[in-house]
């Protein structure tokens, strides 16, 4: 019998749930509601078998607290569903009202899908906390041994007070404490991947704490650096391609990160901002993480700087915002930058963008007048955000968005 | 004559940081498509309610929205570019008239032109990207067969170095044979659907390009999307 809307199904303790309307749909399965406890959520898998039984008891056995400081953090798994007797699903905490992470990461001038969805008011300080918020979830999972394996942008969701909540924590790689027995992550989307897992078969693959490390890493890079991603980079002789791994790929499998060392004739993608605009420190966590060549990637595994360590990091860099050390962009007030710095790095970048492009042909810049339906922005400052004010309101704003953000 | 030139300007990426999807969509809006079809209704206008339903489908998924590139190409007597290269966000739906012949080898041409300049212009800018779609759909037998040879050698080097994801779709009475020939070696897949689900196979093409952003391109072929029950893969 297909389970739908209204199908009864028990729990191991013999609770009974009705499912709810369906709330999404995947790969492996599908989301309802939970008719008769509105906080849950219920995942009916499409081919359920002992082994993912086995996992989700010993996830339930050796639950996780789904909330830290009271934010719900990790749908972690509640119930182990049976209908008829047969193993058919699970159950966890509902969320409600997020958006993935790639969402917040996009910027876009007319507003489709990004950032200003979940926060009109936008600001780069946002991303700062967003990014505590996620090294700190991943911490919280560390600390409880557990690895969460599949870190991809579909899987992290984040609230409208910057929360962060993991989804699909079935994917975690983890092992019985009881039985000794491993249930292995076997998915990922290949740009979080760690060069380790960078291979054909992600069922041979070794996920660890430390693949984590780097899938955060790239996360944390990507919310700071207005989503440019750690390994895109721009060829300046001719490119080639004779692997089937992407670019973006080999650059993982390589080490070739233009941020964090000098590669021939590879230069960081038109637009991208210098890392050098963050702190010394934050610099040096990339580095650490990201730095390492084809011959010593598996040797420098284990010293990627970890959620913990991350979350220190981030957590100073938001002090240092609420004191008021970092300055607002006189042109586009979601920019910030350390006075020292100079001039804004975002707006630095984006202004040398069709410069740094000029061997191209005439179709890499903007249209000089778009014939299509919208205008195109040519710089940041033509957004229309409204323009920067004096700067004592604007800091009260802020500080008042991270208080009730970290209270 | 406006043939194999793009008359307007494509718009530049979003979310550049991002890997990028660039996906034709070469349609035919020959005559033919005027004839009404055994349900009353008329081809052309099925074909515009899945240009409409189209852009439906890729608001289903915002990550694909923000990765993918689309172009419309059209040929009749001639190849016009009716949407050049932008982002999917800004995709709208050109609502299409049928006339004329069958300029199919000049409109692959084009399109295989359109995604060379769109991957230079990924190049340029460092924005790395999935293999290319081009997805055809025809009613009929090509009218200028004197660009075959052309089209088939550019599109079957395309897909022997793997540069490209290609899926042709004959409705109606397209000569499936014919098409067929178009692809890899002679015996790649090739959709077929009635003249009066075009908008399923569009919707198809949104959830597959859905899929691509989601899945390991190491893989080279993606698990696409089960066609629906009315477009047959031969």
């Amino acid at each position: 019998m297909t389970l739908q809307p209204g199908s009864a199904l028990t729990g191991l303790r013999g609770d009974r749930y009705i499912l709810g309307p369906e709330k999404g749909k995947g790969g492996e399965g599908i989301v309802y509601a939970v008719k008769n406890k509105p906080s849950l959520a219920a995942k009916i898998y499409k081919a359920p078998n002992g082994m993912l039984e086995r996992k989700l008891k010993c996830m339930v056995d050796h639950a996780v607290s789904p909330y830290i400081d009271g934010k719900l953090m990790l749908a972690w798994p509640q119930d182990v569903l049976y209908s008829n007797g047969r193993f058919a699903g699970y159950t966890m905490p509902l969320v409600k009202d997020v958006s993935p992470i790639y969402v917040l990461c996009r910027n876009n001038p007319d507003h489709v899908n990004d950032c200003h969805t979940l926060f009109p008011t936008y600001r780069w300080s946002y991303s700062v906390v967003v990014a505590y918020h996620l090294a700190w979830v991943v911490d919280h999972i560390h600390k409880n041994h557990y690895v969460l394996g599949d870190m991809n942008s579909n899987n992290i969701v984040i609230h409208k007070d910057g929360s962060v909540t993991i989804l699909d924590v079935d994917s975690f790689d983890i092992c019985d404490p009881v039985t000794g027995e491993h249930f292995p992550c076997t998915v990922g989307l290949p740009e979080f991947l760690a060069p380790e897992l960078q291979v054909p078969d992600l069922r041979r693959a070794k996920f660890s704490e430390h693949s984590d490390d780097f899938a955060l890493a790239i996360h944390i890079f990507q919310l700071l650096m207005n989503n440019y991603h750690p390994f895109n980079s721009r060829t300046l002789s001719e490119y080639k391609r004779s692997t089937p791994l992407n670019p973006q790929q080999m650059n993982i499998v390589q080490g070739n990160c233009p941020y964090v060392k000098q590669i021939p004739n590879v230069t960081r993608p038109v637009g991208a901002p210098s890392l050098q605009f963050l702190p010394a420190r934050i610099q040096t966590a990339f580095r650490t993480t990201f730095n390492y060549d084809e011959i010593n990637a598996l040797s420098r595994i284990s010293s990627r700087v970890s959620a913990d360590m991350w979350r220190q990091l981030l957590y100073d860099l938001y002090e240092r915002i609420r004191k008021g050390e970092m300055k607002v962009c006189g042109n586009n007030p979601e920019h910030m930058y350390f006075p020292s710095h100079g001039g804004c790095p975002f707006c630095l970048a984006q202004q040398a963008a069709p410069a740094s492009g000029s061997g191209a042909s005439a179709s890499t810049a903007p249209p000089p007048s778009s014939s299509v339906t919208r205008s195109v922005r040519s710089g940041s400052v033509t957004r229309s955000s409204p323009a920067p004010v004096s700067g004592s309101g604007k800091k009260a704003g802020r500080l008042s968005f991270f208080k009730s953000l970290l209270s | 004559m406006p043939s194999r030139h793009e008359i307007l300007s494509p718009l530049p990426p979003v979310n550049p940081g991002e890997m990028h999807v660039p996906c034709v969509l070469l349609v035919d809006n020959s005559d033919s498509l005027n004839c009404k079809g055994p349900n009353g209704r008329v081809p052309i206008d099925e074909l515009n309610d899945g240009l409409v339903a189209f852009r439906k489908a890729l608001d289903d998924n915002p990550l694909a929205l923000g990765r993918a590139d689309i172009s419309i190409i059209t040929f009749n007597s001639t190849v016009q570019t009716q949407l050049p290269f932008a982002p999917a966000a800004n995709y709208v739906a050109p609502t299409l008239t049928a006339s004329g012949c069958t300029a199919m080898n000049q409109g692959i041409l084009t399109a295989l032109d359109a995604i060379e300049a769109r991957k230079s212009e990924y190049k340029n800018l460092g924005i790395p990207y999935y293999r290319p779609w081009l997805f055809l759909l025809t009613d009929g037998l090509p009218t200028d067969g004197r660009y075959e040879s052309e089209a088939k050698r550019r599109l079957h080097e395309a897909l022997q170095n793997k540069k490209l994801n290609f899926f042709p779709m004959g409705v109606g009475n397209a000569d499936i044979a014919h098409l067929k020939s178009y692809t890899a070696d002679g015996s790649g897949r090739v959709l077929k659907a009635s003249a009066t689900h075009f908008k399923e196979a569009f919707v198809w093409v949104s959830n597959s390009i859905g899929l691509v952003v989601n899945s390991d391109p190491r893989l080279g072929t993606v698990n696409l999307e089960p066609t629906p029950s009315n477009v047959a893969l031969l």
